[in-house]
């Protein structure tokens, strides 16, 4: 029973997946192609059960059950943003979303909407919105939201401003005519962002991504060591003394121990496995970059929340020690 | 033409990314153009430029020595390099080079307004409004100008002008953390602590980052306490002396008042840590914090 619902589940993902489009610029940063679909789901990520459990509330089963949440006076659709410390999953998150929901995925990276030339940057966000609507249901994420949604005070420059009000004018087309698009927003600097995209109807969802926890960074390590020469590891162990390490910093740890390992391949001449010492010295040398974040959000949480949007963050601090 | 237009698009890119505050992906992108244009002063500039937002003033000092050799009357050069040199607070080489900078750039009112701070930190008051003056003919509209000129007016207890030109300042720059920070010194040197303090809070609310600001909003919160500002009030008369002054009298009050003179010593220490934790535990609760 359990195997034919597990074949069942495989099958319906499969489809999902065939329906899924990653859209962005060519390199010339002229036309709109897909690309290749990203086969993540929420079973890929480790962890995060209230991240997942608020992302299932707000884009997933508004989708699945319209007519539960239409009781309820609520619409499908609506944006949610993604914020917390860098290389701690946001866009992997994003590109899960697009594997539970049976939506298209269009993914706007920043590189793609600058850099050409003056008022083409609205011209490619409106074409990106449109593209999204046409193809309903959609999920549209905007990765460094903060740089192309900064706060508009704080724009010298004209066209910068004309990019945001793009932005705040196409969220709220989304809210007048289009439900099934939703969009969805990272930033490691939600502080940035300018007050009008916090707005009812804009990003009004934040959601705080925290950095793994002690059993997800083992899952991290494994999956990063996966593949490797291995010695007898003791990851649990590994993954206790890595407190507060983000999944970029497990990364660079799992490198610098196959550099390490690769350094002692070369002095014998024969294939050396990663040991439980090449990883504990690597974490060793490491420290963790979200302290620094953390360290700027106890700022802007202590003295600049007026709206208590990153009350959770402090929340979090003080629940896992840090200062 | 192809290859100016690309480059131009290069470096609107860094300094799009500059704005962002992304410093570390804007100095990639001027290490790639200075790999690839090892002659341009311009790129060399730029990075130091980038070092400078970055607080990095020795690497500042060595990008813009580097655009300097290929260029030595490089404006952008020379604005890194007397803003490396005040950052670092080496007075006489950030005068230095204004010296120089101002050679080539006698248009830019922001070396006015380094050299009055420089003048205001060594107490001298009227050179200080003279070069804030200069800068304001070039830049009239200058908010944190105009709120320096105020902080300078109340220190040379002018206070009915320095209240009119923060007015005029707050009219200007209500985005701007720094001139809140130097309107909420003038409001203190003025006696108007309560206006001071909300100034700091406006400053902290707009850059909470900025540990100047952060110190001088906690610094604030203490002052607020009556008794803490009382006990303030002779120290700040001191400081308002030449050293050799300061010394007689602490001997005069020494030999005259021994016993007054100890108490009063034991009751700031006392006051000055009272309120501190009380200030500690009014913003951030019961938890030691890091600086």
């Amino acid at each position: 029973m359990t195997d034919r619902n597990d074949q069942d589940r495989d099958d319906l993902a499969e489809r999902r997946r065939n329906k899924l489009k990653l859209l962005h610029f060519d390199k010339d940063g002229k036309h709109l192609v897909e690309s290749e679909k990203p086969a993540e789901t929420f079973a890929d990520v480790g962890g995060l059960e209230d991240v997942k459990k608020k992302i299932r509330m707000n884009f997933i089963l508004p989708l699945k059950q319209p007519e539960l949440f239409a009781a309820y006076g609520k619409e499908a659709g609506g944006s949610l943003l993604l914020y917390g410390p860098p290389g701690c999953g946001k866009t992997f998150l994003a590109r899960a979303v697009a594997g539970e929901i049976q939506a298209n995925f269009m993914h706007i990276e920043l590189q793609a909407i600058l850099g050409m030339y003056v008022g083409q940057s609205e011209n490619n966000l409106h074409d990106i919105f449109e593209k999204a609507r046409e193809n309903k249901p959609c999920v549209i994420f905007i990765d460094e939201l903060d740089a192309m949604g900064g706060s508009r005070n704080q724009m010298r420059q004209h066209h910068d401003r004309v990019l945001v009000n793009q932005l705040l004018m196409e969220l709220d087309g989304l809210r007048a005519s289009n439900d099934q698009v939703f969009v969805i927003g990272a930033t490691n600097t939600p502080w940035y962002l300018d007050s009008a995209l916090r707005r009812p109807g804009r990003f009004n969802h934040m959601i705080f991504v925290p950095p793994p926890e002690e059993n997800e960074r083992s899952t991290i390590l494994q999956l990063k060591l996966d593949g490797k020469p291995l010695g007898r590891l003791d990851l649990a162990k590994i993954a206790k003394e890595t407190r507060h390490f983000s999944g970029a910093d497990l990364e660079q740890i799992v490198k610098d121990a196959v550099e390490s390992a690769l350094e002692k391949a070369y002095e014998t001449g024969d294939i050396q496995p990663i040991s439980q010492d090449d990883l504990r010295k690597a974490a060793k040398q490491r420290k963790a970059t979200t302290l620094d974040w953390f360290a700027t959000a106890k700022n802007y949480a202590t003295f600049s929340d007026v709206n208590q949007d990153f009350q959770i963050v402090l929340e979090y601090m003080k629940t896992n020690g840090i200062k | 033409m192809r290859e100016t237009e690309a480059n131009s698009q290069r470096y609107s890119r860094i300094y799009q990314l500059m704005q962002w505050r992304k410093y570390k992906e804007a100095s990639e992108e001027a290490m790639k153009l200075i790999r690839e244009e090892p002659e341009e002063p311009d790129a060399f500039a730029l990075m130091g430029h980038i070092s400078l937002r970055m607080s990095n003033c020795g690497q500042a000092l060595h990008w813009s020595d580097e655009a300097l050799r290929r260029d030595p009357e490089h404006s952008l050069a020379w604005f890194v390099r007397t803003n490396a040199y005040y950052d670092m607070q080496n007075w006489p080489a950030a005068k230095e080079a204004i010296g120089h900078a101002q050679r080539f750039d006698p248009y830019e009112p922001h070396y006015y307004f380094l050299l009055s701070n420089i003048s205001n930190r060594n107490g001298k008051f009227a050179e200080a409004k003279e070069y804030l003056l200069k800068g304001l003919d070039i830049a009239p509209e200058n908010a944190l100008y105009l709120a320096n000129l105020s902080y300078i007016e109340a220190l040379l207890r002018n206070k009915a002008e320095s209240k009119l030109l923060s007015a005029e300042a707050l009219r200007l720059g209500t985005e701007e953390d720094h001139v809140y920070l130097y309107l909420a010194w003038a409001a203190e040197q003025r006696g108007e602590y309560d206006e001071g303090m909300n100034l700091l809070k406006d400053a902290i609310r707009l850059d909470p980052d900025n540990k100047q600001i952060r110190e001088e909003f906690l610094e604030a919160l203490q002052k607020s306490y009556k008794l803490y500002r009382i006990l303030l009030w002779p120290g700040k008369q001191l400081r308002k002396m030449k050293p050799w002054q300061v010394l007689i009298c602490w001997i005069v009050l020494w030999l005259v008042f021994r016993p007054f003179v100890l108490v009063f010593i034991i009751l700031y220490g006392i006051t000055h840590w009272v309120t501190k934790l009380l200030v500690h535990v009014k913003v951030f609760g019961w938890t030691r914090r890091r600086s």
